[in-house]
């Protein structure tokens, strides 16, 4: 497992290198410049801007240049946001993406899986029916409609929540930590005088890595719904996010379960007389969120990459819309700072994903 | 449920659209409209294709000429002394008196400001968003009056301009400092006009100080001593600019952000980062309090403001969305005071507000014929394509916003400003058109061949050319191709006559025909056509360099004659309105036709509105 990593960490770099090339030419290969506008510039005045944005040497030399200064973490000048370095842009936006991001990927998550369980236990009950057309529609009605008409009936005509807007505070997060750290002491404290305190014979250390990793999810997990919670401008946005990707879960997860609940180790369980709700949560999910998992890699993806409608509609100050807009914009050194920054978050996410799988399905080994 | 119907309606299908592939909101072009990517910047981007007017035309920051205002509507406008020591001491507050009513509600004021600024340095800023607010928190030599555009005593407390026009010797305010304390000097004004000519500065407007002796060889580099450019100290409250040739705009440029004075400790000490509210320092109304990048510009009053007295406001919040949809939503919730664009969308919607204004606009839409290609190279076929539409029934019927149908080019507003005789082009013929298209040898449309005509991505341009290509269908038995491209991809196609026939728009830099007639001289930058006239040439060379007003405005009369009669390079369509809602208790806010709302004069006369 050790030397998979590591292996995969490696290649890392490679491939980020390959995706920097890629733009970077196929970028300089698209017509128009930063500074075209409707109006042309006198070619003195055009001069001097390529000259103070480096873009009159020859294009290897640029690239040569470029790949210098990215190896030492700088990421050149905006030409559109010339008070900004892209460091500083992208330092700027990536938090709204990733707090509207993840708030929409915890809601999907539990719309989706919930929804998907329960059609798999009721298979074509009518619940099983009503909850898989819902997901139907959710999956088929894009952000632009579903973003809008939400708005229009919470925000304008209920007016529960904002039009739109971003806020996220983030100061009810240290108590939140602290009571599911005491929860959590309490909790290992019980266990260990039930089967043994560390020391003692009886003492598993895996069990208390996997109770540590347990604790992680749930406090992470929690902290997200707290921030949903605590800060109204939020729940739209991740709802309106998180519509598609739950549509999707449900209807995996209510696949993978009815194929594993068919299966031989389900009927033994059942025979050696556990309650149905032991069978379904002990041995039936591990299993049937299998394809959950592996489409949680390209999920969280594009939630972070996929907001841009969301971000627009709601006016939140994501990076999705840098990473279009730098695009249009030919804001070169802009865009390729997109392309890295995603680059390595897609590469790590496809790593965390191949890594859960090993826990989950015992038949996969890496080595 | 029952007296939101029309909203619901309204938002419903907006949704709709929404499907519609191509257009702007589903945020997958932001670009859509001339809105560049740019956005805000030239091309108006600030609003997707929602942008009103739709002109990518370039929504970008106007330097007023005016130099010959109107008279206005009436707000003692005869108060504003001309020039030389009657400015001296003038009164400002006899402009616009407001009593003292609003001084028991709270002065604050939200409004979408379309866009995220590029930057905040007055000097290399290009677009409207930027224009709003560096005009909030500097201020030039001079500014300008909010109704008539004329130049008003700002920095400068009074100027002199010698009898060849050549010579201004502004003589500064006494006292003033800038936002943190410093004196504010001429010396200040010579270093920040120094530092914006600079080519190393790169600033996309460097070619207004052209104007001024040496300043184009000081910006493109042939010269290195400053102390060649006519702008010189002569002591610390007098300043002096000599030009190279008389200019009758001059204190319209003096008013734009480009020959602002910036603080030059704040800037040699930050660099880049001058800009940030902890390190900056201005001289205008209000200064930088917060900058949140995509989420709001927030100003207060500047309490070393010369003028502290006239600024009432004592907040300004900026708020920066691009998606007018968004926007409209948060004025209905009663969060904006002020919209300066309009979700076109929405329009049918929108203009029933009350608080819904359309004022004409310093631009012009129109087509670019490709002159040098046929089957335009024939003066017929442009004349029969312009005479078989009925702009008339374009404006009214499908566009519904208060556009001016055009026959010319030089927007009609423009002769409220200047002195600028009338012109008419034909009207909507299509019998002679269909005469003028046989005679050139296609009668019936027979032969004709398909044209392309190209536009920029954007909900409204499709629809324009929609209508009109099914004029053209109908009157001439001619096809027209719709193709639609991205922003930038459309600017490089038109630059290299890539095109047979393609979309434009002209939003005028300073109010006066010049700046939209003298585009097409032969091989200017922004011809595009292939229009050559040396006759043309000569009477933009003259009228540049004509001292009496009258016969300037004959001599640019008589170009626009070759140009939109004569010739018919280009096939004008309509004049642009800017449209706009805004809540009756804002006042201060005034029509003018370059759209520029200085943010000093306006208040709030009335208790903060509720949403509905």
């Amino acid at each position: 497992m050790g030397r998979y990593l590591l292996r995969r960490l490696v290649t890392l770099p490679i491939v980020l290198l390959v995706m920097v090339t890629v733009s970077f030419f196929i970028m300089r290969m698209a017509p128009g410049n930063p500074f075209s506008a409707e109006r042309t510039l006198p070619p003195e005045i055009q001069q001097s801007l390529d000259e103070k944005y480096g873009y009159d040497a020859p294009l290897l030399v640029q690239y040569g240049r470029y790949l210098g200064r990215a190896v030492q973490g700088d990421l050149g000048p905006s030409t559109k946001f010339k008070d900004r370095t892209v460091n500083e842009i992208l330092a700027d936006h990536i938090g709204p993406t990733i707090v509207i991001g993840l708030g929409a990927l915890i809601l999907s998550l539990s719309i989706g899986l919930m929804a998907g369980i329960i059609g798999a236990i009721r298979q074509n009950s009518m619940l099983d029916y009503s909850s898989m057309s819902v997901a139907m529609f959710g999956m088929s009605v894009p952000r632009f409609v579903t973003g809008p008409v939400l708005v229009l009936l919470f925000a304008l005509h209920w007016k529960v929540f904002p039009v739109s807007g971003y806020e996220a505070s983030f100061h009810t997060w240290p108590w939140a930590i602290g009571g599911l750290g005491v929860l959590f002491v309490a909790w290992r404290l019980r266990e260990w005088k039930r089967s043994g305190a560390p020391g003692s014979a009886n003492f598993d250390p895996g069990q208390e890595i996997a109770a540590f990793w347990i604790a992680m999810l749930v406090i992470a997990t929690s902290l997200i719904v707290l921030l949903l919670v605590t800060n109204e401008t939020l729940i739209l946005p991740s709802l309106v996010l998180a519509l598609p990707f739950a549509s999707r879960i449900a209807r995996l997860m209510r696949a993978g379960m009815l194929e594993v609940i068919h299966q031989d180790y389900i009927r033994t369980a059942r025979a050696k007389g556990l309650t149905e709700t032991a069978v379904i949560v002990r041995h039936a999910l591990k299993g049937g969120m299998l394809p959950v998992v592996s489409f949680l890699g390209p999920a969280i993806a594009a939630l972070l990459t996929g907001g841009l409608v969301v971000e627009k509609i709601f006016a939140v100050p994501g990076i999705a819309r840098e990473f279009i807009e730098s695009a249009l914009n030919r804001d070169y050194w802009m865009a390729l700072g997109t392309v890295v920054l995603y680059g390595t978050v897609l590469v790590v996410l496809n790593l965390i994903v191949d890594v859960a799988y090993g826990f989950l399905d015992p038949r996969i080994r890496y080595d | 449920m029952r007296t939101r119907s029309p909203l619901l309606a309204g938002t419903l299908v907006c949704a709709a659209l929404f499907l519609t592939p191509g257009c702007g909101d589903d945020g997958t072009t932001p670009a859509s409209d001339g809105a560049g990517p740019t956005a805000g910047q030239d091309d108006g981007s600030a609003g997707g294709d929602d942008s009103s007017g739709g002109d990518d035309g370039g929504e970008r920051v106007h330097v007023g000429d005016g130099g010959r205002p109107s008279g206005g509507d009436g707000t003692s406008t005869s108060a504003i002394p001309r020039e030389g020591e009657a400015l001296k001491g003038f009164d400002w507050s006899t402009l616009f008196p407001a009593g003292d009513g609003w001084k028991q509600f709270p002065q604050e004021l939200v409004f979408n400001n379309g866009a995220e600024p590029d930057t905040l340095d007055p000097h290399i800023m290009t677009g409207v968003p930027e224009h709003r607010i560096t005009m909030a928190m500097f201020e030039g030599l001079t500014g300008h009056h909010p109704r008539t555009l004329e130049a008003v005593p700002a920095v400068a407390e009074w100027w002199e301009i010698s009898d060849d026009g050549l010579t201004y010797t502004f003589h500064l305010r006494e006292g003033l400092t800038w936002s943190n304390g410093d004196p504010l000097t001429a010396e200040d004004l010579r270093w920040s006009w120094e530092r914006a000519m600079a080519p190393t500065t790169a600033s996309q407007y460097a070619y207004q100080f052209y104007a001024i002796k040496n300043g184009r060889e000081f910006s493109d580099g042939t010269i290195k001593d400053f102390a060649q450019v006519g702008a010189k100290v002569i002591d610390p409250l007098t300043f002096e600019v000599t030009l190279h040739s008389p200019t009758a705009y001059f204190l319209e440029l003096t008013s734009f952000e480009t020959l602002f004075p910036i603080h030059r400790g704040s800037f040699e000490k930050h660099g880049i980062q001058w800009t940030r509210p902890e390190n900056f320092v201005c001289n205008g109304p209000f200064v930088l309090s917060e900058w949140r990048p995509r989420d709001a510009i927030v100003m207060v009053p500047n309490e070393n403001y010369w003028n502290r007295n006239m600024v009432r406001l004592t907040k300004i919040v900026a708020k920066p969305f691009d998606d007018l949809n968004t926007a409209y939503n948060e004025y209905i919730a009663g969060k904006m005071d002020w919209l300066p664009d309009v979700p076109q969308k929405r329009i049918d919607e929108v203009m029933l507000d009350p608080d819904y204004y359309a004022w004409p606009w310093l631009g012009a839409y129109f087509y670019r014929f490709n002159t040098t290609k046929a089957p335009f190279d024939d003066l017929r076929v442009r004349q029969a394509l312009n005479l078989s539409i009925d702009k008339q029934s374009l404006c009214l019927d499908t566009l519904k916003s208060g556009e001016t149908p055009a026959t010319v080019y030089v927007p009609r507003a423009v002769r409220d400003y200047v002195d600028y005789p009338t012109l008419e082009g034909p009207a909507y013929d299509p019998a002679k058109a269909k005469q003028l298209l046989a005679d050139a040898g296609f009668p019936g449309g027979e032969g004709f061949p398909d044209i392309d005509l190209t536009f920029n991505t954007s909900e409204r341009h499709k629809q324009i050319a929609e209508v009109l290509s099914s004029m053209w269908r109908e009157n001439l038995g001619i096809n027209v191709k719709l193709r639609n491209m991205e922003w930038k991809v459309y600017l490089e196609q038109v630059r290299s006559m890539d095109y047979q026939m393609a979309r434009a728009g002209w939003i005028g830099d300073y109010v006066d025909p010049n700046t939209f007639l003298d585009m097409f001289v032969t091989d200017g930058g922004n011809n595009n056509t292939g229009f050559a006239s040396a006759e043309y040439d000569a009477l933009i060379k003259s009228a540049s360099s004509e001292p009496d007003l009258a016969k300037r405005g004959q001599m640019l009369h008589e170009a626009e004659k070759i140009l939109c009669l004569e010739h018919l390079p280009i096939m004008p369509i309509y004049d642009y309105v800017k449209q706009g809602v805004r809540r009756s208790r804002l006042q201060g806010l005034q029509e003018n036709i370059r759209a520029t709302h200085p943010f000093q004069w306006m208040y709030m006369d009335g208790p903060p509105a509720q949403g509905r």
